[in-house]
């Protein structure tokens, strides 16, 4: 071979896609021509460059969230799991069971609550305030009240949030002045 | 003993929703690697690749022949990288640093451990050629990433482009030509061993 080889002639013996007879004159010309072995060198160290641009490897996790969102965008059985996008669609059966199970729970928690909060009444005593009024104190609070390992001002005021059956805001704000005078005589 | 592809894309036609898990299973990896050379971020790719499942599920019926179902994957998620890089032209500053993304991100270098110089340098390298990528029109950004990177033959490309690969072969050498003269200025590749 003579003539320079044209660049997409080196493109393809880059790729290996030449018969043997082309591939060798190329490379016999690649040796005796310092232009060509040039351009070709800059093919070589662009594929290599290319082969080299990082990756992006998900975790495992990814693979299986994404998996669930494709399905659940797609089939009828993915749309059960959905919870992005569309609603999911469900019979009024179905409907109706979540809905019970929903009201259900709901009136296991607040049966819980109320059994708590009468629970902490009645473990705990009341006290007076500084203007007579009578404050209903729960368990907790009564014990820490108790307690000589708590002392100081900031944690007389967390003891007060502990109060449950105080009458609002107004009581509850009765109560800590309540707690936080008790202390302080208590000190003097 | 499981399904060969075309056996599960038969079942997927006919409406069998298991065999469809099971092709995303099967090929949602590759689908997102492309994506993600050709987008050059997760979120985007992460899009493309839902996007692609979700329009081949909608298509299933446009799917003459099962031998060809990679195929028909890939130029939809192709298509679908095209019409977001348009979108996106403009908005390119999206581009996100790959290690700094979270979960078990692993970049495929040539050392296993390289310095914090190496490191720097490899960063700096890849931005220069996602800069370089993203002065491409789309059909030779995606050629050239498709055949140098992901390592899709020329008639694999030409199949899923529906163009003859002599245009394939083209459009190849058209994007090292412009991808060498970007990187020579920038990156002095005469220089590189």
């Amino acid at each position: 071979m003579t003539d320079h080889p044209a660049s997409s002639l080196l493109d393809d013996y880059l790729d290996g896609e030449l018969d043997p007879t082309t591939t060798a004159e190329i490379k016999r010309h690649l040796e005796a021509c310092d232009q060509c072995r040039q351009e070709y060198q800059e093919s070589l160290n662009l594929r290599k460059l290319l082969k080299h641009k990082p990756a992006y490897h998900p975790g495992e996790d990814y693979w299986a969230e994404s998996a669930r969102l494709i399905l659940a965008r797609t089939t009828a059985t993915g749309w059960m799991d959905d919870t992005i996008g569309r609603p999911p669609v469900v019979s009024e059966v179905r409907r109706g069971f979540y809905t019970s199970l929903a009201a259900l729970a709901a009136s296991v928690i607040i049966l819980f609550s109320a059994i708590y909060m009468g629970q902490g009444q009645s473990a705990g005593a009341s006290i007076t305030t500084i203007d007579g009024q009578q404050i209903l104190l729960t368990g907790a609070l009564q014990q820490s009240l108790n307690d000589d390992e708590f002392s100081g001002e900031q944690t007389d005021m967390a003891r007060g949030y502990l109060l449950l059956g105080a009458p609002g805001m107004h009581g509850r704000l009765t109560a800590m002045r309540a707690v936080t005078t008790t202390t302080t005589a208590d000190k003097r | 003993m499981s399904k060969t592809v075309p056996e599960l894309v038969e079942r997927f036609v006919q409406g069998d929703e298991t065999a469809f898990a099971e092709l995303v299973n099967r090929f949602q990896k590759r689908i997102y690697s492309l994506a993600y050379q050709m987008m050059g971020n997760h979120l985007d790719a992460d899009e493309v690749t839902q996007e692609t499942f979700v329009r081949v599920y909608r298509k299933r019926k446009d799917l003459t022949n099962v031998n060809y179902f990679s195929t028909f994957l890939t130029r939809v998620a192709t298509n679908y990288a095209i019409d977001l890089i348009r979108k996106r032209r403009g908005h390119s500053d999206i581009t996100e640093d790959a290690t700094s993304l979270p979960g078990g991100v692993q970049m495929d270098l040539s050392r296993q451990n390289p310095t914090p110089r190496e490191v720097f340098e490899n960063k700096r390298l890849m931005e220069e050629i996602n800069r370089a990528l993203d002065q491409l029109p789309p059909r030779q950004r995606l050629t050239a990433i498709m055949h140098d990177i992901e390592g899709y033959s020329k008639a694999d490309i030409a199949a899923v482009f529906g163009c003859p690969q002599a245009t394939v072969r083209s459009n190849l050498h058209i994007a090292r030509n412009k991808l060498k003269k970007i990187l020579r200025q920038r990156l002095k590749l005469k220089e590189q061993k």
